[in-house]
């Protein structure tokens, strides 16, 4: 079962997502960040991806789209720990250098000052 | 050889839930993450097209998946569907290619193809396929 936890600390948004992350899941997820950021005023967007247990291109293009959106807007899209299932993903479709990733939330600290 | 079929609906409610079961055959052969994780991610994406394109602008019809299983060699998989037919003219279906890192979607066929050994798809009386070969060495079968 797929769960969604999010905390606002500041202009950062950091989520926690454990789950799948597929066609069924993604766009879910996606309308439910979206109308978070639209309501909040968020900057940094960390999604911790370390409990998911699996992602296809469904997922990668959520990822895809949100991090299009937030670039567009002067804003930050980090990925947090992604899970071993996640990484193998995201070097298949060579986008390891096209996201921003984090290995730990002191990364989170360290890059993200409020 | 060892022959297994499955048949779904071309939805995406039905998608992780079919590869699942499928999985669980295929754990019985293999017990290496890595290489359940390749069929988990072929097969996801291959159903997941038929639940995106197929049947599009019509009700969700069928989706069938073979296994035929080669102990020791290899594992064709053939995904089908009775829907539109792939298109013609916007993908390369032989040798297929990323997107631009920007783009939201166009991946699902490269990932396939990419998992791997040998890839292709058909098109005969109505009948849609894309058949997927695994070659697994030998010493990494368990059965």
């Amino acid at each position: 079962m797929d769960t969604l936890k999010a905390t606002l600390n500041g202009t950062t948004l950091l989520v926690h997502f454990a789950g799948e992350l597929t066609l069924r899941s993604s766009s879910t997820l996606r309308e439910k960040l979206q109308n978070y950021m639209d309501a909040h005023t968020v900057e940094h967007l960390v999604i911790d991806l370390s409990q998911v247990e699996f992602i296809d291109s469904s997922g990668i293009g959520m990822l895809v789209a949100l991090k299009t959106r937030l670039t567009s807007n002067h804003k930050s899209l980090f990925l947090l720990s992604p899970s071993p299932q996640v990484q193998s993903t995201i070097a298949l479709v060579h986008l390891g250098s096209f996201f921003q990733i984090l290995d730990s939330d002191d990364d989170v600290l360290a890059i993200i000052p409020d | 050889m060892h022959t297994y079929t499955f048949h779904t609906v071309a939805h995406a409610d039905a998608c992780r839930a079919v590869t699942k079961g499928v999985l669980a055959i295929l754990h019985e052969y293999f017990e290496q993450e890595d290489i359940l994780h390749s069929f988990d991610l072929l097969l996801t994406e291959a159903i997941s097209n038929c639940a995106r394109h197929a049947y599009k602008d019509m009700d969700p019809g069928d989706v069938e998946i073979v296994l035929a299983v080669f102990p020791g060699m290899r594992v064709e998989c053939t995904i089908s569907d009775w829907g539109i037919g792939f298109s013609k003219t916007d993908i390369n279906w032989i040798n297929p290619t990323l997107s631009q890192p920007e783009a939201e979607g166009g991946r699902g066929l490269y990932i396939i193809a990419s998992l791997s050994s040998a890839f292709r798809v058909t098109q005969e009386d109505g009948k849609n396929s894309i058949h997927a070969t695994l070659e697994i060495p030998g010493e990494l079968w368990t059965r």
